[in-house]
C-alpha cells in the first residue's frame, strides 16, 4: 500500500504531537505522538509496510495492535481528504 | 457583524482582500494598512463591514490576529479567558474585576511583534496603561462540575488558540500558515489551561481562589 499525502495540507509539529491545517477546507486536525511519527514517515513516501515497521522499531507494541491503529487512522485522515491510498 | 445576520463572503488574493455583504464591497490592502470602501452608497452594513470584520482582517495581515478573550490584569500580568460567546467570559471578567481589574472584553488582540501585549486600544479596552503588560496565563472556559484546572499540551493549546481566533474563515491560505504559525508560537511560550467549572454566580468565588493560586506559581 502507497500512501500519497494531500499537498493542501500543512502540517506543524509540536512537542512531538501535531496540528494538520487542511487549506482547502480550513479544517484543522490534531494527531498523537504515534499519529505524528507516521505523518513524519509518509511525508518521506515510505509504503505502509516500511512504516509499520519503522514504528514498531520505535514503540512498545504488538504489530497486529499496531497494523489495526494505523488501518483505522488511514481511514479517518482519507475521509477527512488528507491523504489517499494505493493498493 | 453588528449583532444581525449578514451573508458574508471574502476573496482573498494578490490584490488584498474583497469583503461583500448585501451587494456591499470592502477592499483591504494585502498589508492591512487601507480599508476602502467600493461602494458607492454608505450604509450600515458598510459600517459594520470596515469597523468590524473589516479591521479584524486587516489586523492579521498586519500580524495581529485577535481572539475571543476577555482579560484582567493581576498583578502587573495579564489574565486571559478564552472561549466563544455566551461560554462565560464576560461575566468572569467582570466579577474578577472587582478583585483585580478588568483590562478587556470579548476581544483580545495579539500581536507578532510584541507576543502577549495588546498592541492598540480597542473598544473594551478600559485604560491604554494595560497595554504593555505581559501575558501570563490563558485560560480556556469549559462547563463541569468542579472547579478544575488543566494544563493543555502545545498541540492542543494551538488547536485551541486556532478555533477561537475571531474572523479566521475569511483567512486565505497564505494567512492561515502565519495564524497556525502565530498559535504554535503562543502554545509554546504562555501557559494554556483548560479552566472548567460549574456556571453559576456561587462557584464564582472558587473559581478566583483557583486563579489566584494558579498565577502565583
Amino acid at each position: 500500500m502507497n500512501i500519497s499525502l494531500s499537498p493542501r495540507v500543512l502540517f506543524r509539529e509540536l512537542d512531538g504531537e501535531s496540528v494538520l491545517l487542511d487549506l482547502h477546507s480550513q479544517q484543522y486536525f490534531g494527531l498523537d505522538p504515534i499519529g505524528t511519527r507516521f505523518w513524519q514517515l509518509a511525508q518521506q513516501q515510505y509504503p505502509f509496510s516500511q512504516i509499520h515497521q519503522q514504528l514498531l522499531t520505535e514503540y512498545l507494541v504488538d504489530s497486529e495492535t499496531l497494523h489495526h491503529d494505523l488501518q483505522e487512522l488511514i481511514a479517518q485522515l482519507q475521509q477527512a481528504g488528507l491523504l489517499t491510498v494505493q493498493l | 457583524m453588528g449583532g444581525e445576520p449578514h451573508f458574508l463572503t471574502s476573496y482573498g488574493g494578490v490584490d488584498g482582500y474583497w469583503l461583500i455583504s448585501n451587494f456591499q464591497t470592502v477592499h483591504i490592502t494585502t498589508n492591512g494598512q487601507e480599508i476602502t470602501n467600493l461602494s458607492s452608497t454608505p450604509s450600515p452594513t458598510i459600517t459594520s463591514l470596515m469597523s468590524g470584520v473589516g479591521f479584524i482582517l486587516a489586523l492579521a495581515l498586519q500580524g495581529t490576529f485577535c481572539f475571543h478573550a476577555s482579560t484582567v490584569a493581576i498583578n502587573h500580568q495579564l489574565v486571559a479567558f478564552m472561549g466563544e460567546s455566551g461560554k462565560g467570559k464576560s461575566t468572569l471578567g467582570a466579577f474578577l474585576g472587582q478583585m483585580w481589574t478588568q483590562t478587556g472584553d470579548d476581544v483580545l488582540p495579539m500581536s507578532t511583534y510584541h507576543m502577549g501585549r495588546l498592541d492598540f486600544p480597542q473598544p473594551k479596552l478600559l485604560s491604554p496603561k494595560f497595554m504593555e503588560l505581559p501575558m501570563q496565563r490563558i485560560y480556556l472556559l469549559a462547563e463541569g462540575e468542579l472547579v478544575q484546572l488543566e494544563t493543555l499540551s502545545t498541540s492542543h493549546a494551538t488547536l485551541s488558540l486556532v478555533r477561537h481566533t475571531i474572523g479566521s474563515r475569511l483567512f486565505a491560505p497564505d494567512l492561515l500558515e502565519q495564524q497556525l504559525a502565530f498559535c504554535a508560537g503562543i502554545a509554546a511560550t504562555i501557559p494554556i489551561k483548560k479552566l472548567t467549572y460549574p456556571r453559576q454566580w456561587a462557584w464564582l468565588p472558587a473559581v478566583a481562589e483557583a486563579i489566584t493560586q494558579d498565577t502565583r506559581l
